[in-house]
């Protein structure tokens, strides 16, 4: 069920009637049913196992923290060692030959988190079944997250799920941003970019290179849209989700962008993975933090699937990262002694980010890696559009360039919200209504 | 040495890793308040104390770091347990 459908409109709107009509101290338990409902509809086999998963890390989350904290280590690898071989199994070993459960990227990741943090005495064990069950399957970041912690969404559990008509309506332009982002801009930008990349020996030049762009802004609109969508519904649940996005596109350098994209993924990888394996490398000196990165970094990219193109993805990133790391200071003090224009930097050094990230997204995108040289290969050409100039009808076309506007222009958004919020909003869900009538296009990353 | 000293210590160390000769910190300043401390810098950060007080942390104590406080309790106990 997308996000965006109308069936998935007509389930948040009866979960939200019925979260109403319960007490403060039960409206658990109709969000609890809500995310295992909108799982089974998806499959029921995903749901036996995001349960089962559940219970096996409610118990290990108790038995780590009722272990002496000097012998917790071994009772921590097995738990851990558990979640990433259900997440090698459904994910790596039988991939092709059996759908991948719904949102098991997600909830495993969380679960691991979670028993760090007990173990690290961050947090206490969760004693309530149905919270702990809730904060694994919650049914708006169920799909693509946001990756919440532990300490962040269950205390919000703790202290009673309130009903507010403030939140709520402070929760319904998120979604219509959300929904905007995903329908208007990223499944139109979707379109140009898969016109080319399903048929890429029939392109050359300028239209591979739009191909490649369009690719980088709908997976960005298409990812943040659906994060608004799962905040702002989340708001009429009296929960705050973490925003994942913050002008990622804007990074001046790549560290940068990695504290600006997929946030709650990035931080997790922070925390987990490369601090410890930086903290355990320190005696190589550079060598180490640099390895640390490239393996945290490959373990980003085959996060996302089986596919070498994966693989790819993750170790260029590792290996701008590692660059990044032992040159930046260096290129900021030369660029400081040199005086040159600190705009002019800037922009530069932004430019020159999204190229980086936009090339790394071609092996991403693509179905091979033989598809992604081909890909490349055809970069180089002759300056000509004509070969996608058809794929949007006009219309569609000038709802993108406006759409894409309303974003590029810095503020346009925030003080048209704030001067005529009526209006604005009514022109966007106009605009829904209008062009969004196409067949419901996934999100991309519900497939991780 | 008491907690004042090692916070003393602490700032030189900040000032070097941070390339800031003013830089000044105390113990409820985290990475958000000063700026380049990212998670190269939070590795370089326990190299340079490691070296300058000629003591280990656990990977879990590494983990465990959120604030400066926290490094400067986590200093002042390793030191009195070197010298009692």
């Amino acid at each position: 069920m997308s996000l965006t459908s109308l069936k998935f409109l007509a389930f948040a709107i009866a979960v939200l009637a019925l979260f109403r009509r319960t007490s403060a101290a039960k409206r658990w338990v109709v969000l609890l049913a809500a995310s295992y409902l909108f799982c089974v509809a998806a499959s029921p086999t995903a749901a036996l196992l995001l349960a089962a998963v559940s219970l096996v890390n409610y118990f290990f989350g108790i038995l780590i923290e009722n272990t002496e904290p000097a012998h917790r280590t071994p009772s921590l690898g097995v738990a851990i060692a558990l979640n990433v071989t259900m997440l090698f199994i459904f994910k790596y070993l039988f991939v092709g030959s059996i759908a991948i459960p719904i949102g098991l990227s997600i909830y495993v990741f969380q679960a691991i988190s979670y028993l760090v943090d007990v173990s690290l005495e961050t947090i206490p064990a969760e004693r309530h079944l149905g919270h702990f069950f809730l904060y694994l399957s919650y049914f708006p970041k169920l799909l693509q997250g946001p990756l919440e912690r532990a300490r962040e969404f269950l205390p919000q559990l703790k202290s009673g799920l309130r009903y507010d008509e403030g939140q709520f309506c402070s929760g319904l332009p998120l979604i219509v941003l959300g929904a905007f982002k995903k329908i208007i801009i990223a499944d139109a930008l979707g379109d140009v970019a898969n016109a080319v990349f399903n048929d890429i020996p029939s392109h050359r030049g300028l239209g591979v290179l739009v191909a490649m762009y369009a690719f980088t802004l709908q997976i960005y609109f298409d990812f943040a849209g659906y994060t608004d969508i799962a905040r702002g519904l989340s708001r009429a649940f009296g929960l705050e989700l973490s925003s994942n996005f913050d002008a990622p596109y804007l990074a001046a350098n790549i560290q940068e962008f990695w504290r600006r994209w997929h946030v709650t993924l990035s931080s997790w990888l922070r925390d987990y993975l490369f601090i410890p394996l930086a903290a355990s490398l320190r005696d190589f000196g550079k060598s180490g933090v640099v390895l640390a990165a490239l393996l945290t970094f490959l373990i980003c990219g085959v996060w996302h699937g089986a596919g070498w193109g994966y693989f790819v993805f993750g170790l260029l990133h590792g290996i701008f990262i590692a660059v990044s790391l032992l040159t930046l200071k260096k290129r900021d003090q030369w660029i400081t002694s040199n005086g040159l224009n600190a705009d002019v930097v800037l922009w530069w050094h932004r430019a020159v980010t999204f190229h980086l990230v936009a090339f790394a997204f071609i092996f991403f995108r693509c179905p091979t890696l033989g598809d992604s040289f081909q890909f490349i290969s055809r970069i180089p050409g002759p300056l000509d559009l004509a070969s996608i100039a058809h794929v949007l009808p006009p219309l569609r076309a000038a709802s993108l360039g406006l759409g894409l506007c309303l974003f590029a222009v810095p503020n346009l958004i925030e003080s048209w919200s704030q001067r005529t919020p009526a209006l604005f909003y009514a022109m966007l869900t106009n605009m829904l209504i209008v062009f969004g009538a196409k067949s419901n296009v996934p999100f991309i990353y519900n497939k991780f | 040495m008491d907690s004042s000293k090692v916070l003393d210590s602490l700032t030189q160390i900040f000032r070097r890793v941070f390339d800031d000769a003013t830089l000044l910190i105390n113990t409820e300043m985290t990475a958000k308040d000063v700026e380049g401390w990212d998670s190269l810098n939070h590795i370089n950060l326990i190299v340079s104390v490691e070296k300058e007080f000629g003591i280990q942390f656990t990977t879990k104590e590494i983990m465990l770091f959120r604030n400066v406080g926290d490094f400067a309790r986590s200093i002042t106990a390793k030191l009195a347990a070197k010298c009692p």
